[in-house]
């Protein structure tokens, strides 16, 4: 289970930077708020995995609380690569649906 | 008197923190370690800012929040296995050093406590760095071990001293030329 879970770990980080790019304490909190990840301190190995990947990238922006931000973003090659991930998952999960089904 | 703290960075307990963590990812990609490393303290700059307070109460909720330094390390990518094995080669040298001394101990024990100490300095200098693998240990405690005995072995030399001189054990030996 730990393992299913490190694999799409990596892709709700992505889907989380779809929409706006967040900083790391603010995305650190959501991840942990969905109790997908148990500590905040653990986004940052997977953040700096997929900015290697070239899937994220970052930028400093002011903060209005404090020091200037290291914000993540979605690459292109990020939305395609959670585009594919999408696909893959949902067929993933409708077999596995189908296999285990649901008891009564 | 003490010094005020101006930046959550200088407090003791995330000056541990970062220490622990960075010793944790020694092992690790170094680029990725050093990456890691920098936003770890960005963010609790970030959350203790948010938090208006750097008391030792309000960062050890943010550590406490960013979870044990061996949970963020074990996400993080093992270095390749090129540095493991040149660590883990290391490793055995710091042994052999360390059965050498203690072989030397009877022989020469100068030189027997001389490769220990230099064992010793090695592994603690290992030690700042990252987590000391199980070989590594047992080649640190026969060094503490040699340098024990030596200092013993030192003692008891001081201990029973230098036999002393006396009067009647003197031998005069009267010279033929003596008027």
């Amino acid at each position: 289970m730990t393992q299913l879970r490190k694999g799409v770990l990596e892709y709700c980080v992505l889907a989380q930077l779809e929409e706006d790019a967040t900083y790391g304490l603010e995305l650190a909190g959501r991840l942990v708020a969905t109790r997908l990840m148990s500590s905040e301190g653990t986004v940052y190995p997977l953040l700096s995995r997929l900015r290697r990947l070239g899937w994220v990238e970052t930028t400093w922006r002011e903060s209005p609380e404090g020091p200037p931000r290291r914000y993540y973003e979605l690459t292109a090659s990020g939305r395609k690569a959670l585009t594919e991930f999408r696909i893959t998952w949902r067929t993933f999960a409708a077999e596995v649906d189908s296999l285990i089904g649901e008891r009564h | 008197m003490s010094k005020k703290i101006t930046s959550p960075l200088e407090h003791d307990l995330v000056r541990k923190y970062i220490e622990d963590l960075r010793r944790e990812l020694a092992d690790h990609d170094p680029r990725e370690a050093a990456e890691i490393l920098t936003s770890i303290e960005e963010h609790i700059l970030d959350a203790a800012t948010r938090a208006g307070d750097i008391s030792s109460e309000s960062l050890a909720r943010i550590i406490g929040a960013l979870g044990p330094v061996e949970r963020i390390a074990s996400a993080a990518t093992p270095a390749v296995a090129a540095t493991t094995h040149t660590i883990a080669a290391r490793e055995w040298v710091v042994l052999g050093v360390a059965a050498v001394s203690a072989l030397m101990l009877i022989p020469a024990p100068w030189l027997a406590a001389i490769l220990a100490i230099a064992g010793l300095a090695v592994a603690y200098s290992q030690y700042r760095t990252r987590r000391l693998g199980p070989i590594e240990t047992i080649a640190a405690v026969i060094d503490l071990v040699v340098i024990f005995l030596f200092a013993l072995m030192m003692l008891t030399l001081v201990g029973s001293g230098e036999p002393e001189l006396r009067p009647e054990a003197v031998e005069v030996v009267e010279s033929a030329n003596t008027p």
